[in-house]
């Protein structure tokens, strides 16, 4: 017998071995190891048989068992089964969904940045004529045309208008003060770039930021025509403590030239946090507009491994945001490593 | 109702489809998780069977799908058994001397594929015929017959690499011998 017919002979059955079979392996040792391994085989098939005794689980308990989980993945397998179905329809889709998945996680967290035009900013000349204008009529004049939450600014030979959304809106800012003022127009519109990060997750921070700010202030306004000093006083409080105020301390006054003063010192709701607003309105004014905010002012900056300079312009530039124009900064190092940092804020209507 | 009905055939089958999700996942915990997600399965399906008749063969297909997918499931919702392999030193032959014929019998089946596993398990172990083989894997009867063929040289070839190598060829053909002569009893 060759050794391939008897190989086959023990693959074709492991129960037993014929006496032709047994001649040939104690003759071929190779064949005699493969026929040891097939006794194993056939008693470890044998014992397996042997040991059916395994216990096996209550079919009550299995029943119990299968019926809950059949229950609870009732629903989801139902899900489960229609949104296979559909991926099995079109083997397109995965690849789709598996390209848009690494599209949107690129749009949404790889930090590219570019430069933006966030707004403008306006210069206007002073003119010698005799129609020169105060910055509160022109403030006024620009909200009549709609151009709101701009800074007018009066620096020596020039008014500065920042805040500006749109260039159409600095051009007709311009315009305007060119008709008040009666003279040419001369003005200059710079463009105010910003660099911004690219990518969805930092802008949906950006306008959380913006929409937590926003949430935080508050504007009351007053007419105030006609009005004694006390009952200015008395509307402020009333529409102070409408919008949750209820300890602040106003003092209105009136000064020699006609001009009002008006002080309101307040904090928080929890107490947190105290402000102080000091405005001044000129004789002619009718209105009080005052547009005041709490934990939305305050400024985070990351200090670590940046110069003094760094951190001068990176406080600027979030003062800027804030709307406060040219903040006198200064940032020093001590000789014991501390920062100090001192902040000059001038508003027209407001100080810090 | 149908239900109920489920459970009634699976009643005198239970034991031995329970035994052999057992032998086909190798251990006893895989099994019953196996034999479970078989009959959620099974359960589910229920309704699409024609012939109650054929309720087991129906049954164990199931169940050998159920294996087959968890074997070819993606390698991080794979499940491995923590049941060592056997020691790669070599043993005594005789395994009834080490009372390892189980871990022997893992390490034969578990050189099959899924389905020449359960083919031989259900073969040599659960005593199904060959035609019963045939009706159930829907494939003729030679196919199945030369299937068994392979699996058992394949497991053969396994079992060979652990057996001692000092062993001289007389003394194998006495042990051959021996094993035929106790079958014969």
């Amino acid at each position: 017998m060759r050794c391939k017919v008897a190989k086959r002979r023990m693959n074709e059955s492991i129960d037993g071995l014929d006496r032709e079979l047994l001649e040939h392996i104690l003759e071929c040792p190779s064949c005699a190891r493969a026929a040891e391994a097939a006794g194993i085989l056939r008693k470890v098939f044998q014992a397996a048989r042997e040991n059916e005794t395994q216990l096996s689980t209550p079919l009550e308990i299995i029943r119990t068992r299968i019926e809950s989980k059949a229950q609870e993945s009732k629903r989801k397998v139902a899900i489960m089964a229609r949104i296979k179905r559909q991926f099995r329809a079109r083997p397109g889709l995965v690849t789709g969904f598996g390209l848009g998945l690494i599209a949107f996680l690129f749009v949404t967290l790889v930090p590219f940045s570019y430069t933006r035009t966030v707004g403008y900013n306006l210069t206007c000349p002073k003119s010698d004529a005799q129609y020169e204008i105060s910055t509160e009529k022109y403030e006024d004049a620009l909200e009549l045309l709609g151009i709101t939450d701009v800074s007018v600014r009066s620096a020596g030979e020039y008014y500065e208008v920042g805040n500006l959304a749109s260039r159409r809106a600095a051009r007709q800012a311009a315009l305007t003060y060119a008709a008040l003022t009666d003279s040419e127009d001369k003005s200059e519109i710079t463009e105010v770039k910003r660099k911004v990060a690219g990518s969805l997750y930092a802008q949906a921070k950006e306008n959380y930021r913006l929409a937590l700010k926003n949430k935080n202030r508050h504007q009351i306004s007053i007419t105030t025509e006609g009005m004694t000093d006390e009952e200015i006083k008395e509307a402020i409080l009333k529409k102070l403590a409408e919008n949750g105020w209820t300890d602040a301390q106003v003092r209105v006054s009136t000064e020699p030239d006609g001009n009002r003063r008006i002080s309101v010192q307040m904090s928080t709701p929890d107490s947190s946090h105290q402000e102080m607003f000091e405005l001044e309105t000129s004789g002619t004014a009718e209105d009080i507009y005052m547009d005041f905010g709490t934990a939305g002012d305050k400024l985070d900056i990351d200090t670590e491994g940046k110069s003094d300079e760094e951190i001068r312009q990176e406080i600027i530039e979030k003062l800027k945001d804030q709307s406060i124009i040219d903040p006198e900064v200064e940032v020093i190092t001590t000789p014991d490593g501390q920062k100090e940092i001192k902040i000059n804020i001038r508003k027209e209507e407001e100080s810090k | 109702m149908n239900n109920e009905l489920f459970w009634k055939l699976l009643e005198p089958v239970h034991p031995k489809a329970e035994a052999f999700c057992r032998r086909l996942a190798g251990n006893r915990d895989d099994g019953d998780d196996l034999y479970q997600e078989g009959l959620l399965m099974a359960l589910r399906k229920f309704g699409s069977l024609r012939d109650h008749k054929a309720f087991r063969p129906w049954l164990f297909r199931l169940m050998i799908n159920c294996y087959r997918n968890r074997q070819r499931s993606s390698w991080w919702r794979r499940h491995v058994s923590l049941t060592g392999k056997l020691s790669e030193s070599r043993g005594n032959p005789d395994p009834r001397k080490r009372l390892d014929s189980r871990r022997w019998l893992e390490l034969a089946l578990s050189s099959l594929s899924s389905e020449n596993r359960a083919l031989v398990v259900l073969f040599e172990i659960e005593g199904w015929t060959i035609s019963e083989l045939a009706l159930m894997f829907q494939k003729p009867e030679g196919t199945i017959k030369a299937r068994l063929s392979r699996s058992r040289h394949r497991m053969r070839r396994v079992l060979e690499k652990y057996l001692p190598e000092q062993k001289q060829s007389a003394s194998e053909g006495e042990y051959a011998l021996q094993s035929s002569k106790t079958t014969d009893e």
